[in-house]
């Protein structure tokens, strides 16, 4: 049987998990966690297969315990069920393996389906998080190629990525930014260096070969 | 462990039956699993107050968790002896926050617990904590008469080798009160007393007080051994704390004698202990600085006195931020440079002005006190005059009477004129300082309604939504959903949740992606490295001056492109745009009221102008 625990301080939050989960798979009756302190205790002591982890939660984020999940190497696996609707908390719980991330007002449709498909190890995001289904995989698929060297650029950098995305030329994109088509040309040479790509148009084709990804992350 | 299984399978019978639910086999068979969702024995309260006495001194908020759960347990089993024991854990952890009263509670309810199970000696320990509370709220004669009660209780039990630190408690509260003699007297029992039962720790804590009264007696010989005495045995026993202290006494013993290089050595060492156990090495840093500062070796001295400001700041602890600006001061007063010294003078005004700011309503009770007392002054001086002025009435002949009736009507007026100036400006002062610490306040009452909002209220609606999502109509969904989202939007408003977990950059982030959805204007944002220049209470400042510019190009400027960025050499924050630019009005400093209380809040220069081209530009120097 599948050990399956449930970490949340809202009690009416709580009770809804629990009788949605109740009844279906034979993942039994999930344990309720209302403390962060204990749920990481327990984690640590006896690891379930499944977390079901809320966000804010007082002192200690169901963030942090993922970090710490992935940090001491533990075997549960991790969705995150939030209130929160910003990209930003996606993008976080993503980065450090969440295996799913759904939101609570949607939970009653997709919380079982969800954690059948983790179960099988294949990760599950809900429907109204982070674009649609395509764009996440594909996100996912280039992350770790494409993110450490785009991480690398400077703001200004990315926001002439992001320019050349939408197809603007130089004179278009030194008037948006405020600065001289010069000092663009000089961003386009350090981002090219940056990359590690060359030749003519490299930057343009770098673009478009990762247009969905640069979209993904643009995109609110 | 039987009879437990039968309450459990009991308490699970009678929680169906309540639920109205019938019982299927698989309830009884998953009893360990599920349900008892924090299934309660002896085994799982000690490992909780284990638990809590391993973080008692690296977290003592999880510590404290871990002991109030135990408590609570401990209750639901009935076992008095570990509620005592959780007490006393709990009332140390409080003790060591600075929770006196609180930690004062925990330690009586204890107390009571030990008397009622007969366990005398266990008690002995939480009435040592209540009586260090007593010494830490500076009740002394409480303190004391707590502790001497306590030794006719030792010595009934012939537990004669708790005197030890018993005694030096005592010893403290003494030196504390200025009964030097008495402390004295008291040290040498309860050294006498480690030596015969070789109480290590006793005695390197005894020898370590001792030293210090000798000190101060100036018989730095006597003392010098002591703690050298001190240190020795607390580096054989493992005594950290002890052990750093030590060398830190032993520094201040060199600095009294005048061998500054000595000293030196000493703090060294005592700095290195500190690192090395992750101990709060600030003392030792501002004590480095002074010595320094003694030598006339000033480049050195600040340079410690600046170490000691980037761990007090990374700790956000202000009133240490306060004092190495106070010591920077002082070094470059007798260094001979009263620029940099007036510079320091500049921090210490802003962060006493920023623990002001912590006691908002300490400050607005000191402002309507010192208010009351002028208002009842000039009362008195008014009174004063008129006294005068019959006086001379009586006095003078007419003449001279009318004389000075104009000479006082003069002076008064004149002096009348003076009064109403600086009450003008003193109270253009006050409502300045009213309004910035009225906006702290307002920040921090933002975080908490949209916190409310978005994690409690925000959780139940979304629950609903999950209970209509089978039969609801659909026009019930689509207000809920409507619902939702205008809650989501107004806990954004009053407080991203962003700015609080990831910070000015990401919140900033999101903000532009925001309002770049629109599509009608272009936002970007590069704003290097300003983040890690700024504290939490200091980016929401910023975050909201961003936002209120932003809204102006949206509102105002039929602008198509706008930025804000950050210059870390000339430490300028710049918002601009390519739209219309500012009406002459707002350029003459009437408009953007909000953008400039929140720029002086930050003690930065605000400055509005056109661009070349004709777009708005906000200026805020930092």
């Amino acid at each position: 049987m599948k050990k399956i625990i449930i970490v949340d301080d809202h009690p009416i939050m709580c009770q809804g998990i629990k009788s949605i989960l109740e009844g279906c798979m034979d993942c039994g009756t999930p344990q309720v966690y209302s403390d962060p302190y204990l749920a990481l205790e327990r984690i640590r002591r006896e690891p379930p297969d499944i977390a079901v982890m809320d966000i804010s939660m007082g002192e200690l984020s169901g963030l942090e315990i993922l970090k710490i999940i992935k940090a001491e190497k533990i075997s549960t696996r991790v969705i995150i069920l939030t209130m929160h609707h910003e990209k930003a908390f996606f993008l976080d719980a993503i980065d450090n393996d969440a295996q799913g991330f759904l939101l609570k007002d949607t939970v009653q449709q997709e919380l079982v389906e969800c954690i059948k498909s983790v179960l099988n190890g294949k990760r599950y995001f809900g429907k109204s998080v982070g674009g649609d289904e395509n764009a996440i995989s594909d996100y996912l698929s280039v992350l770790d190629k494409v993110k450490g060297r785009f991480n690398n650029l400077s703001q200004s950098e990315k926001n002439i990525v992001y320019l050349i995305a939408k197809n603007y030329n130089s004179k278009e994109i030194a008037n948006m930014l405020f600065i001289s088509p010069k000092t663009v040309e000089n961003h386009r040479w350090n981002i090219c260096r940056k990359l590690d790509i060359s030749g003519k148009n490299a930057l343009v084709k770098w673009v478009a070969e990762n247009r969905k990804w640069i979209e993904f992350e643009t995109n609110v | 462990m039987f009879e437990e299984k039968y309450i459990i399978v009991f308490f699970i019978l009678s929680i169906h039956l309540a639920a109205g639910r019938s019982l299927s086999l698989y309830d009884i068979a998953g009893v360990h699993e599920g349900e008892m969702s924090e299934q309660v024995d002896s085994t799982l309260v000690i490992s909780l107050i284990e638990s809590g006495e391993r973080y008692r001194q690296t977290n003592q908020d999880s510590s404290i968790y871990y002991f109030e759960k135990a408590i609570k347990m401990a209750n639901q089993i009935k076992s008095d002896y570990l509620m005592a024991k959780a007490y006393t854990g709990l009332s140390v952890c409080l003790s060591l926050q600075s929770k006196y009263d609180e930690g004062m509670g925990a330690a009586r309810k204890s107390v009571l617990l030990f008397k009622k199970l007969g366990r005398r000696k266990d008690g002995l320990y939480p009435l040592k904590t209540i009586g260090l509370n007593y010494w830490q709220l500076t009740k002394y004669d409480s303190a004391l008469i707590v502790f001497h009660s306590m030794l006719p209780i030792v010595d009934s039990l012939g537990y004669e080798s708790f005197k030890v630190p018993l005694y030096n408690n005592i010893g403290m509260v003494y030196e504390e009160t200025g009964q030097v003699d008495k402390a004295l007297e008291y040290y040498y029992k309860g050294l006498a007393l480690a030596r015969k039962y070789d109480d290590k720790k006793g005695k390197s804590l005894l020898s370590n007080n001792l030293s210090i009264i000798l000190r101060h007696q100036k018989k730095f010989k006597e003392s010098n051994n002591l703690v050298r005495e001190s240190i020795k045995i607390a580096q054989e026993i493992g005594f950290n704390e002890q052990w750093a202290r030590g060398y830190s006494n032993l520094g201040a013993n060199y600095t009294a004698m005048g061998d500054y290089s000595a000293a030196v050595k000493a703090l060294d060492e005592a700095l290195r202990l500190q690192r090395k156990f992750d101990f709060n090495t600030i003392k030792t840093l501002w004590h480095l600085g002074e010595v320094y500062d003694k030598m006339g070796d000033y480049d050195t001295a600040v340079r410690y006195i600046q170490s000691s400001l980037e761990e007090a700041r990374k700790g956000h602890q202000r009133e240490d931020i306060l004092w190495a600006h106070r010591k920077f001061f002082d070094i470059y007063k007798h260094w001979g440079k009263p620029q940099m010294a007036y510079r320091s003078k500049d921090s210490i005004i802003f962060w006493k002005d920023s623990l002001a700011n912590l006691n908002f309503i300490q400050a607005m009770a000191d402002a309507e006190r010192k208010y009351q007392n002028e208002a009842l002054k000039a009362k008195l001086e008014m009174s004063n005059v008129s006294l005068e002025m019959a006086k001379n009435k009586r006095k003078q002949n007419l003449m001279w009477f009318l004389i000075s009736i104009m000479a006082m009507m003069g002076l008064a007026s004149i002096g009348y004129y003076y009064l109403k100036k600086r009450q003008f400006k003193e109270l253009i002062k006050k409502e300045e300082e009213v309004s910035e610490t009225m906006i702290s306040q307002i920040e921090s009452y933002r975080r908490l309604i949209a916190s409310n909002l978005h994690d409690d209220l925000g959780q139940n609606l979304a629950m609903l939504k999950n209970l209509i999502e089978k039969d609801g109509s659909d026009e019930e969904k689509v207000y809920l959903d409507r619902t939702i989202k205008k809650m989501r939007r107004l806990s954004r408003e009053l407080y991203p949740s962003i700015l609080e977990v990831y910070g000015l950059t990401k919140a900033v982030d999101d903000m532009v992606k925001n309002l770049n959805r629109d599509g009608r204007i272009f936002f970007s944002f590069d704003l290097a490295n300003l983040e890690s220049l700024l504290d939490k209470d200091r980016q929401i400042h910023v975050f909201r001056i961003i936002q209120e510019g932003f809204n102006n190009v949206l509102k105002h400027s039929g602008a198509t492109a706008a930025r804000v960025s950050f210059d870390g050499v000339t430490n300028q924050l710049i918002i601009e745009d390519n739209g219309s630019g500012f009406p002459k009005t707002i350029i003459q400093k009437i408009g953007l009221v909000s953008i400039k209380v929140k720029v002086r809040l930050l003690k930065a220069k605000l400055t509005i102008e056109n661009t070349y081209n004709g777009g708005a530009k906000i200026i805020i120097q930092f």
